[in-house]
């Protein structure tokens, strides 16, 4: 009994040995919430998104506190030969330890993505701190000016990005990537990864005019559309159309307004709901061919002409046209694909996943086999399923 | 302390020699009891003794103590006949002269047709007699018999049958044990009318000669359970019993655990619940907590109420329970871990705005934790100790130095209020007061853990304590039944309550194997059959 009471004493004493090594209060930490990476002049350049508790302290009235004073974000600049070096750099400046266990963006500046992403990946992924689900975004431009970016609805440049990018993915406009899903593309044969691209924009407020005042636009993001890499660097863009194309290929599509012109020529919207897509490798045929089938269903949204639409035989000239519109938006992004030379698409995926032996032999010479000689092509299903909540046709 | 132990135990030594010098055996002769009796109960102002001639010749002492013994009975049952007897024209025909000297005889008519009390017996024994007497009964001694009368007087001194005060419940009955023995058999009894009830009663305390019973199902409970209790109970060796938690010293297993592993209530309807389970209940006079033994961990999350609520409703308060206790247990060492260790596991617009609060707190966040944890037990136990009219004061005074100054000074920050507040609360929900000393307790170590280790500390921590709870036994059973070891049957009434049709069989390890069977089969209620014509 008396050994086991020492026993106990002297097990608990110990734990106080340590020192509570790896304690880091908050108050002594300041967190990283998105970070720019840059190359200006042969050097690394970090911009970091730093919350600032300070400036959103009041000890007012209520006791409580609020976030009514300051800018609640310190935007921090430092240069390295490293990305590395640059994060060792900002604590020069900084009273605080950076802390990137709470950041969400990292956005990679054009220059940098031309010369490699998977340098500043292999820097982010031995990282301890850093999560493998942050959102990795390429800039056109610099990458600082995204993070520097005043953000519309949110407090912060990083929760303006996250949300961009996770909550309107469904619309297509760009490609949700994580650190992660880099990584697990670098490691998977013949599939190259899309990111998000995403650029400066001039935001006018819309509210200040009838006021009198000169309304100033602020400095917000816009997502451009894709950046494609071809063996981890950028190579070039997608934009808003092929983009779109892009996604039905890659077949996350949850939801996508199609405008096409109606029989009287007037336009028509047109919503399409959950574009799935399928690939199948025909390699018996020399050069081998791909088909792919996209299916969707969709409901009328908008009509702008004067007649009435809501028939069978509408219904289904209608989605004649919206497979053609479709088409057309694949069309551009398999020749983007082709003319980058880059399979984001995963075609020669496909081919592997069907036959490795037959990828094996094209793998060497894949890129131009791609961009040359593999057909492929594309079938597309539409079914159009209502004219929205409105069944009737508004004669005027 | 260790000067006082002794002398305790030198008086207890001396007091067993004392015995044994002394002879135990009355004397025929009445004055030689009589100067025995007032000498040892000299510089005693409520002791009464009276004598009587009856029959002319033969010379009765009635003995009994004042205020313990019924009066009333006393005077209508023994003063009365005997003073009856004092005149010779109420002399009974039977009654012969030549019966006169056989004084065997006086004491068999006393007994079986003069005194008018039915609980009559003899005895021979001195020690026996002054046990009795101060019990509240009365003796009644006849010269030149080696025996007296002792007539079954006591008071039933207590207060009336109330609600329970620490395991309230709004539905059931709302019955609670007195300090009374007696009326605690009783409302024992009236709820088990039974012959296998079987009632012992022991006295323990070598000076305070307390009385304690021990109540059982025979037939339902395990024999070695029983006979284990009573070879613990007749160790014990103190002065007096105040309460039943000293017995709950003397008898549990484990003494330096926290976890209580016998139970105590004050709930009739849980106690009689436990004995039809097959347990042993430990009823100590002058004391409304009656203990249950064995007692296994769940029986400190379950409620009286559980049994009288809809089953689901009754299954989801005990998981609710489960949740508060844990909360209660590790939510100031979470808080600690996260804000100290693992700020990526926090989300983060919470991180921030704890990042915002904290801002201004200049101690770490063991030490805030730890300040505002003390507050809030001194705040408690000032609460608990304070006379009732104080209580508002503290109560403001509580709430504003917890809730607004501390806060304001900056010293601490609000979620830490928060974090607090919900611990406390939580700490209330759990259904048994003696295991909320346990997790009150066990809070800080895994704080401490949590500040030293992060969450490692607190797994680790909270390791060690299922580790200690699996390795307790109550009366040889084991703590963490029926998860481990795991019983089908006994997990129908531990977290989950199923109906009580579903209810088959009792627990399995308290009794024996044959006596399992509790409810019935196929008694699930079910609509009438229809029979076409």
């Amino acid at each position: 009994m008396r050994k086991t009471m020492y026993l106990t004493i002297v097990l608990l004493l110990s734990s106080f040995l340590n020192g509570c090594w790896d304690r880091q209060e908050l108050n002594q930490l300041s967190i990283v919430t998105a970070a720019a990476i840059d190359k200006v002049d042969e050097e690394y350049m970090l911009t970091t998104s730093i919350i600032r508790p300070v400036a959103m302290t009041a000890t007012g009235g209520d006791g409580g506190t609020s976030t009514a004073t300051g800018d609640g974000v310190w935007i921090a600049l430092s240069y390295g030969s490293t990305i590395h070096e640059a994060e060792i750099e900002l604590n020069r400046r900084a009273s605080r330890t950076a802390y990137w266990g709470q950041n969400r963006i990292i956005v990679i500046g054009e220059e940098v993505a031309r010369e490699g992403v998977h340098q500043v990946i292999d820097m982010l992924t031995r990282y301890p701190e850093l999560r493998l689900n942050t959102w990795i975004l390429v800039a056109r431009g610099l990458a600082s000016d995204i993070v520097v970016s005043v953000p519309q609805l949110e407090k912060s440049a990083s929760a303006e990005l996250t949300g961009l990018i996770t909550r309107q993915e469904g619309w297509a406009h760009g490609q949700k990537t994580a650190l992660f899903q880099i990584l697990r593309n670098s490691n998977s044969p013949a599939k190259e990864p899309l990111i998000t691209a995403v650029t400066t924009a001039e935001i006018h407020p819309a509210n200040l005019e009838h006021e009198g005042q000169q309304p100033t636009p602020s400095k917000g993001v816009e997502v451009y559309g894709c950046a494609v890499l071809k063996e981890g660097k950028l190579v070039g863009w997608l934009d808003k159309e092929e983009t779109l194309g892009a996604h039905w290929i890659i077949g996350d599509i949850e939801r996508r307004a199609i405008f096409i012109d109606g029989p009287d020529g007037k336009p028509i919207s047109i919503q399409l709901l959950d574009g799935e897509s399928q690939f199948v490798a025909d390699l018996t045929v020399e050069p081998h061919k791909i088909t792919i089938f996209i299916e969707t269903e969709g409901n009328i949204i908008e009509n702008q002409g004067n007649r009435e639409i809501e028939t069978t035989e509408s219904f289904q000239w209608l989605g004649k046209e919206v497979e053609r519109e479709i088409q057309r938006e694949l069309n551009l992004a398999i020749e983007k694909s082709r003319a980058y030379q880059s399979d984001f698409f995963g075609f020669g995926r496909t081919i592997y996943r069907q036959d490795p032996s037959a990828w094996r032999q094209l793998e060497a010479e894949w890129s131009d086999y791609l961009a040359e000689k593999l057909v492929v092509e594309t079938v597309v299903t539409v079914t159009l399923r209502r004219a929205g909540m409105n069944r009737q046709f508004i004669n005027p | 302390m260790g000067k006082k132990n002794l002398t305790l135990s030198r008086t207890l030594k001396t007091t067993v020699i004392e015995k044994q010098q002394q002879t135990d055996q009355l004397r025929p002769e009445l004055n030689k009891n009589y100067n025995r009796l007032l000498q040892d109960f000299s510089d005693n102002a409520d002791v009464v003794f009276k004598e009587f001639t009856i029959y002319h010749q033969v010379k009765v002492l009635l003995c009994y103590v004042e205020g313990i013994s019924d009066e009333q009975n006393v005077h209508d049952g023994i003063v009365r006949p005997l003073v009856r007897l004092t005149c010779p024209e109420r002399f009974d025909s039977d009654f012969t002269v030549t019966n006169f000297c056989q004084t065997d005889s006086v004491l068999k008519l006393l007994k079986n047709k003069i005194l008018t009390i039915g609980n009559i017996s003899t005895s021979s024994s001195y020690k026996k007699i002054v046990e009795c007497l101060l019990i509240g009964m009365s003796v009644v001694i006849i010269d030149g018999s080696r025996e007296a009368l002792v007539v079954g007087t006591e008071r039933q001194i207590g207060r009336p049958i109330t609600e329970p005060m620490t395991e309230v419940s709004v539905l059931g009955p709302q019955e609670a044990f007195t300090e009374s023995l007696y009326i605690n058999y009783s409302l024992i009894r009236q709820r088990l009318r039974t012959k296998n009830l079987k009632i012992n009663t022991l006295i323990i305390g070598v000076e305070a000669k307390s009385m304690v019973g021990i109540a059982y199902v025979e037939g339902i409970v395990n024999p070695k359970i029983v006979k284990e209790l009573k070879k613990r109970l007749q160790r014990i060796q103190i002065d007096g019993v105040l309460d039943s938690a000293v017995i709950e010293e003397f008898i549990r297993d484990s003494p330096f655990s926290i976890f209580p592993t016998v139970r105590r209530t004050e709930r009739v309807d849980s106690c009689t619940a436990s004995l039809l389970e097959g347990r042993v209940a430990i009823v100590v006079d002058r004391s409304p907590l009656v203990l249950l033994a064995p007692s296994v961990f769940f029986d400190y999350i379950m409620a009286a109420e559980d049994y009288y609520d809809p089953p689901i409703a009754a299954t989801l308060l005990r998981f609710l329970r489960l949740i508060a206790l844990h909360i209660a247990l590790i939510l100031p060492a979470l808080y600690i871990s996260f804000v100290t260790y693992h700020h990526e596991m926090v989300p983060n617009p919470l991180l921030i705005s704890v990042a915002i609060q904290r801002e201004e707190v200049p101690y770490p966040a063991l030490i805030e934790a730890f300040i505002m944890e003390a507050v809030f037990e001194i705040l408690r136990e000032a609460g608990l100790r304070l006379p009732r009219v104080a209580g508002q004061a503290v109560s403001i005074v509580g709430a504003l130095v917890i809730g607004e100054a501390a806060v304001r000074a900056g010293l601490v920050s609000p979620a830490m209020v928060i974090v607090v507040a919900l611990t406390a609360i939580a700490s209330f929900v759990i259904p048994r007061y003696t295991l909320g000393f346990a997790i009150r307790i066990l809070r800080f170590p895994l704080m401490l853990l949590a500040s030293v280790f992060g969450l490692y500390g607190v797994i680790l921590g909270y390791m060690a304590i299922l580790i200690h709870l699996a390795g307790l036994r109550s009366f040889g059973m084991p703590y963490l039944y029926p998860i481990a070891p795991s019983d089908a049957s006994g997990l129908k009434d531990s977290l989950i309550r199923v109906p009580w049709w579903a209810m088959l069989h009792r627990p399995a390890i308290f009794l024996n194997a044959d006596k399992r069977q509790r409810v019935a089969p196929n008694q699930r209620p079910k609509p009438p059959i229809k029979r076409r014509k």
